[in-house]
């Protein structure tokens, strides 16, 4: 499940982990791993250690959840969160090594590709959306998000409005989004 | 921390981009853990973000060209410029043949069966009559042929890939395209269209291949197949060329109406649209 927050199936899950329930890791997992993922892609330029770290967040947390040490099941996603924090602080300080701890060589197998699949047609679709682009949206849509500039210094850059640079933005976003949105339907 | 897609505070971003306080970075995240909306659009920008970063916009290149007029450059300055020829000379009364489309304009081939039987051919290097007559006005037909004009959209292959792309890959089309070999990109892209008729970069691509062709009916098939998938973005821009095939088919209704609809979504260059509408008000009659 990567749907909406749903506050039934999270108390579920927590319940079920902690009876040793697998069909509630893997719907917890399958439901966490995108948000994981996408946390540690954006702070961390290193894919195979997005990958890992993903996986040892899921699988922290899973441990953790076994031994009931959570104990308001509505708090699962800040608690997953702050797993992920932690691990990838420890990570960026050095002081993170896999294998440390406790890891459950079965649990571990069984989370290592989720998701991949629905990633690589994200890709691919916003891969050919993005080449469909005009150049001067693409512009400003790199000019946001590798360099970070703001609209403002954007407009200053290019010798535009403000207002050109946001128009061009929204647009270039909405239609990627839509490109993307229409791929999953026919994939689905 | 509310919505920010729906408070209007879009933190994405800045989030993607790096830039974001820890603080606020903190309460993203946790705010993303729980929200399917704001996550997939994190998603789809740092996929975005990636491609940007493999292929980046030549910047400082670009904003070198002197696009003073379009800042769509799908279509670029050889359209501008040919546009700009042909009205001035239809302005200026038509004197001699129609101008000649730049060389990295493709469309279709000048009308041969309907030539302009009152435009004089001047002799090379013939000085033109400065008082041209009404009827040295460029035809109908000569005029359409001008404003159906395109050159190709540029495609940047964003995927990196170590070898050639697998022979009749959407890649394999797409190098022909690249290359300027619509014929060769138009068999492929149509026979990968005909496997798969919904899948809307393929037939886009095609439909325009079609066009440099020459082919307006077969670009119609193609764009409009690029149309019926309903998938930005090449729907939208599916539409504005597709007014192209109708150009050069003197299909001036139908093209009218995709021009509309161009304008009203923002599609093909900017504003570029609403100059074809204008210039067929003044299209000279059948």
């Amino acid at each position: 499940m990567s749907g909406d927050y749903e506050t039934a199936d999270v108390v579920a899950w927590v319940a079920g982990i902690a009876a040793g329930d697998t069909a509630a890791e893997a719907a917890f997992a399958a439901h966490f791993a995108p948000r994981v993922r996408a946390m540690l892609r954006a702070r961390l330029r290193q894919p195979d250690a997005v990958q890992d770290l993903t996986q040892d967040t899921l699988v922290a947390s899973i441990l953790a959840l076994r031994k009931g040490q959570l104990r308001e099941a509505d708090r699962l996603p800040a608690f997953v969160h702050g797993v992920a924090r932690n691990i990838v602080n420890n990570h960026l300080r050095g002081q993170h090594r896999r294998g440390e701890s406790p890891l459950d060589d079965d649990l571990a197998g069984r989370l290592t590709a989720s998701d991949s699949r629905e990633d690589e047609e994200r890709r691919s679709l916003v891969t050919r959306g993005l080449a469909a682009i005009a150049p001067a949206d693409r512009e400003v849509l790199q000019l946001t998000l590798v360099d970070g500039l703001h609209p403002r210094e954007i407009a200053q850059r290019l010798s535009l409005s403000s207002d050109t640079v946001r128009q061009r933005k929204t647009r270039a976003l909405k239609r990627l989004m839509a490109a993307v949105d229409a791929g999953g339907r026919e994939v689905r | 921390m509310d919505c920010p897609l729906e408070s209007g505070h879009d933190l994405a971003d800045a989030y993607i981009a790096g830039t974001l306080s820890e603080s606020d970075q903190d309460a993203f995240e946790a705010h993303f853990f729980t929200c399917a909306a704001c996550l997939a659009q994190v998603q789809m920008l740092q996929e975005v973000k990636d491609g940007l970063e493999r292929h980046p916009v030549p910047i400082e290149a670009y904003r070198q060209k002197p696009t003073t007029w379009t800042s769509g450059p799908w279509l670029g300055l050889a359209l501008a410029a040919s546009l700009i020829a042909a009205f001035g000379w239809w302005w200026q009364g038509g004197v001699g043949p129609a101008p000649d489309a730049p060389p990295v304009a493709v469309g279709p081939s000048p009308p041969t069966a309907a030539p302009a039987p009152s435009t004089p051919t001047p002799a090379p290097g013939a000085t033109p009559d400065p008082s041209p007559s009404p009827a040295a006005a460029p035809s109908r037909r000569a005029v359409l042929t001008q404003l159906a004009l395109v050159v190709a959209p540029r495609y940047v292959p964003i995927t990196v890939r170590g070898d050639a792309p697998p022979a009749g890959s959407f890649d394999a089309a797409m190098a022909h395209y690249v290359a300027g070999r619509h014929r060769e990109a138009a068999a492929a892209l149509g026979a990968l269209s005909n496997a798969q008729p919904t899948d809307p970069g393929i037939a886009f691509f095609w439909g325009i291949s079609e066009l440099a062709l020459g082919r307006p009916e077969a670009a119609r098939l193609a764009l409009t197949r690029a149309v019926a998938a309903d998938a930005q973005p090449y729907e939208d821009e599916a539409h504005f060329y597709l007014a192209k095939a109708y150009l050069a088919e003197d299909a001036i209704d139908k093209a009218r109406e995709e021009l509309r609809y161009a304008v009203t979504h923002e599609a093909g260059p900017e504003g570029e649209a609403q100059r074809i509408l204008s210039a067929l008000d003044r299209l000279p009659p059948r």
